[in-house]
């Protein structure tokens, strides 16, 4: 009785192409609406250097090293984001034949797995991140941004968002009808 | 070492099958299975490993293309160029069947002078040839296969990271395996248009002819502005690589620039498309960067744990003739490519197989030409088949993995018979493998 | 007996079938004899373990692996003193003269510290020797690397070639074939003679710098000091002569190996420049200045940088 009720709210969740956000899911959109703005950087000081090698003939020594640096910024964000909007890329020809009281177990171990995955990775890439942080690791060139200093530890924040983010999915999709994925040009208003 | 390493394999194969079959993220699933076999092998203290691999991952500067492609490819799309330089093709080629998939096909071949890595051609044709071809109700399967398969040769027709890692690999010339690897790479992009061509003869359903009626010259003729943008966009990028104006990544940024600069003077560019595409740029980022970082730590991991011994002890206890030999070589291979990236079959296989092949007389730049078209089967072969991912980022969310799958076994045959020919008959890929003689 | 050996897992970045990787197997199989099959050597090649060189050092550092077998100059993030005991830059006229700085009083200790903060111990050097520079235009002199684009690999070597007036470019490694392929870059810093001529980069660019003088990159084998203490003095002592058994052997086929590609250059009509004593001295001396800017750095890299110096002084070398 109780789920065919919320079946049908959920439904009409779905329809409205909506879905139920909570303040994990805004720190995610936040942090993903805010530096998705490094990719146009990127491009813009990757013509600078163009520009400054080939028209004025001297090259600079850190557009390359700055280019790196944002992108690995957007990439550990951006799967962040993905998790949020269910994105991940997976299998679901299993998936889409069970019943959905079947796929809330599958959801479940998927997000056992993810969380245990993140656990490893920060259980055992802790005491390296720290050191990197610590003695503000550089990248050994010749520009020497704190590349490693940085990435290491932002590397086990984003796993850790990413697991956070995961069990909030779990949550939210086990009541709905069918877990979707999410259209990102929704977010933008 | 309670357990052997061949136990070991057998139980990451399969505990990566179970995990994958249920819907567990792939890229979770491989970076976990990662995880428990170091755990269980080497012990607690070597979990530092996903982090060294993750870290490596992200700071690798080639890989740096790929959100610049993406982007590129979201505002073609988001824009109308797609769309008209569709209706050009079509407008010219309606009468013709499969007309449309041939042009895609050669126009993937030339767009594979652009990219050096997998992935930054699949995104482009998966966002811009893909929905015009299911517009121009072209069959689902034959049209992702098109896209995955001559998307490929990104790797193959120079320049190709798998031939730059390979030569600095092998200390072989890299300038020749660039060469040399040109004609096999012409020879599957011959196939595929060979295999349009006669399969939309067979089956005339997969690509429908217009009902519309055949346009006049002057029609056509007015078409013709909409191959402009894009033909523009080709030049400036290969124009800015073969000039020496730009290294091959930031010729995808002089490519994101051109496209912006396009789309504002046909007066398309709004806030609203340039934030979507950020936004979409952005989601398949984070996706492929997780899926692939899925398979590097599986690739770390496996080294540690031993995993290239164990493979070279396997090949050489069958004792084969040199020819079987590199036979099994590629089927191993094979067998690696569908469960790893190729950067990890690279680190993994080549320690043990180059030194065998070395020592047997056979050449170094012939071996690396097989290994890249080897690698071109990779990158379909599910269930690890990046070329199915890339595609998957950045497709319309009712086409699932397997639907991509589905379609790409015709192409893995064209690509097999590719691997077949350049093994069995050297010399007639190209002069410069006439000194191609097994010592033994 | 062997059924209680200890395995210690080492990872280079040398790929198996480079004549460094054959080296480096034959290491392993001598600290297994040496030590009377009581250490056992797994080696791994291409930094497969790890996936990046610069970050095998760290995973012995943590203990992913026992040793480390790259080279201190990836580690210069850390501590610019990695410098000097990686790439003497501008310093030492070939492998055997740093072989013997270690032995020089002080040196040791001063590498040790450097080491030790980090809870690694340095085992050895393996020093292939000097590289040299790849062009497509003559660079006979100090003159002519004026406005020379060329990549350099990051760090001191770009200090160096600037205050020189070339243009140093930063570059993935990744990219340079093709760069010089496409006259993007005039040259490029790639590495011995013997391997730019394997990996077919005289095709397009004729010129080359022979004898070396501008870098002499070595490679260490360093290993976490925990392992390393609780190893058997036998068998630490297989593992330092193991060390210098490779030294010896990858200094001298490196130099066979240039020779071969000597003759087989010339014949092909690639101009060798090989530097003239003044330019070669113009070139340390900006060395020397680079050095002395070195040594604002870290405590540990002036303490490096003066025993170098005065070994140098003592070798009559400046
Ligand atoms: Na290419
Ligand atoms: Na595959």
């Amino acid at each position: 009785m109780l789920d065919k009720q919320l079946q049908e709210q959920n439904e009409k969740v779905a329809s409205k192409d909506d879905f139920p956000i909570n303040w994990i899911d805004r720190v995610s959109l936040f942090l993903s609406h805010t530096i998705k703005y490094l990719i146009p950087v990127i491009v813009l000081v990757m013509m600078y250097e163009i520009f400054m090698r080939y028209i004025m003939e001297k090259p600079t020594m850190w557009v390359n090293e700055l280019c790196l640096w944002l992108a690995g910024i957007c990439y550990l964000v951006g799967g962040v984001y993905a998790t949020r909007l269910r994105s991940h890329i997976r299998i679901v020809l299993l998936y889409d034949w069970v019943s959905r009281p079947t796929q809330r177990i599958f959801d479940l171990i998927s997000t056992i797995i993810i969380v245990l995955f993140a656990a490893a990775v920060i259980y055992g890439g802790m005491e390296d991140a720290y050191r990197s942080f610590i003695n503000w690791e550089r990248f050994a060139t010749f520009w020497d941004p704190p590349i490693p200093a940085t990435m290491k530890p932002l590397t086990l924040i984003c796993v850790f968002l990413i697991a956070v983010q995961s069990v909030n999915n779990l949550i939210i999709d086990w009541r709905n009808p069918k877990e979707k994925q999410y259209d990102p040009s929704k977010d933008l208003k | 070492m309670e357990i052997e390493i061949g136990t070991l394999s057998i139980i990451l194969i399969v505990g990566l099958l179970a995990l994958i079959s249920i819907g567990v993220p792939m890229g979770f699933a491989s970076g976990f299975m990662g995880a428990v076999l170091v755990f269980l092998y080497i012990g607690e203290h070597a979990l530092g490993i996903l982090l060294s691999r993750y870290y490596s991952l992200v700071v690798t500067y080639s890989f740096l293309s790929v959100p610049l492609f993406i982007f590129m490819a979201s505002l073609l799309e988001r824009s109308n160029i797609a769309r008209d330089l569709y209706d050009a093709l079509n407008a010219w080629l309606r009468k013709t069947r499969g007309g449309v998939g041939v042009v895609t096909a050669i126009m993937a071949t030339i767009m594979a002078a652009m990219s050096g890595i997998i992935g930054g051609e699949i995104v482009l044709l998966g966002l811009i040839a893909l929905p015009q071809m299911l517009r121009l109700k072209y069959d689902q399967d034959m049209s992702i296969g098109i896209i995955c398969a001559s998307g490929s040769l990104g790797t193959m027709i120079p320049p190709s990271i798998v031939l730059i890692i390979y030569g600095l690999t092998t200390e072989t010339s890299i300038t020749m395996l660039f060469q040399e690897a040109i004609v096999p790479g012409l020879m599957i992009s011959a196939l595929i248009i060979t295999y349009i061509l006669i399969r939309t003869r067979l089956q005339p359903h997969l690509a429908p002819l217009s009902d519309e009626p055949p346009l006049t010259l002057k029609e056509k003729i007015s078409y013709l502005p909409g191959l402009l943008p894009p033909i523009g966009i080709v030049i400036i990028v290969l124009g800015s690589i073969y000039s020496g104006i730009t290294g091959i990544t930031e010729a995808a940024g002089m490519g994101v620039v051109a496209t912006l600069i396009i789309i504002f003077s046909r007066k398309e560019l709004t806030v609203f498309l340039f934030k979507d595409a950020l936004t979409r740029t952005f989601k398949a980022s984070g996706t492929i960067l997780t899926i692939t970082f899925g398979a590097t730590v599986l690739a770390g991991a496996y080294s540690l744990a031993g995993g290239p011994k164990y493979v070279a002890e396997t090949i050489l206890a069958y004792d084969l003739k040199p020819m079987y030999l590199i036979f099994m070589m590629q089927l191993m291979f094979l067998v690696m490519g569908a469960f790893m990236d190729w950067v990890g079959i690279v680190l993994l296989a080549m320690p043990v197989f180059l030194p065998i092949v070395l020592a047997l007389g056979f050449d170094p730049i012939w071996f690396g030409i097989l290994f890249c078209v080897n690698m071109q089967v990779s990158f379909l072969s599910p269930p690890f088949g990046p070329a199915a991912f890339y595609l998957k980022s950045v497709a319309p969310p009712h086409i699932s993995l397997t639907d991509i799958f589905r379609g790409f076994a015709p192409f893995i045959v064209i690509q097999l018979i590719v691997l077949a020919c350049v093994m069995f008959f050297p010399e007639m890929m190209t002069q410069n493998f006439h000194e191609f003689v097994p010592k033994k | 007996g062997s059924a209680n050996a200890k395995t210690l897992k080492i990872e280079t970045h040398f790929t198996a079938s480079s004549p460094n990787g054959e080296v480096a197997a034959q290491f392993a199989k001598n600290v297994e004899m040496f030590s009377g099959g009581s250490l056992k050597v797994e080696m791994f090649y291409s930094s497969s373990v790890t996936g990046k060189s610069a970050e095998v050092f760290n995973s012995a550092q943590t203990g992913i692996i026992d040793c480390d077998m790259t080279g201190a100059g990836y580690q210069t993030g850390k501590n610019a003193a990695f410098q000097f005991a990686g790439d003497v830059m501008g310093g030492y006229d070939n492998p055997y003269q740093q072989y013997d700085f270690l032995k020089f009083p002080g040196a040791q200790d001063a590498v040790d510290a450097l080491y030790n903060k980090y809870g690694m111990t340095l085992i050895g050097w393996w020093i292939p020797g000097h590289e040299s520079l790849i062009s497509s235009k003559p660079i006979p002199d100090v003159p002519s690397i004026k406005d020379f684009k060329f990549r350099s690999p990051p760090g001191m070597e770009s200090m160096i070639f600037s205050a020189l007036g070339a243009k140093p470019i930063v570059m993935d490694f990744g990219e340079v074939p093709t760069a010089l392929q496409t006259g993007l870059i005039d040259g490029a810093d790639y590495s011995s003679l013997a391997t730019n001529y394997a990996g077919g980069h005289y095709e397009k660019n004729r010129y080359a710098t022979y004898p070396g003088f501008h870098s002499m990159p070595a490679d260490h084998l360093a290993c976490n000091t925990k392992v390393w203490k609780k190893l058997k003095p036998h068998e630490r002592g297989a593992m330092k002569a193991g060390i210098e058994i490779a030294g010896r052997t990858i200094t001298s086929l490196v130099e066979r190996k240039n020779a071969e590609a000597v003759k087989a250059l010339l014949a092909d009509g690639v101009t060798l420049h090989d530097w003239s004593r003044e330019d070669r001295l113009k070139f340390r001396n900006a060395a020397l200045n680079a050095w002395q800017e070195w040594k604002k750095k870290s405590p540990e890299a002036a303490a490096l940088i003066d025993i170098h110096t005065a070994y140098m002084k003592a070798n009559g070398i400046l």
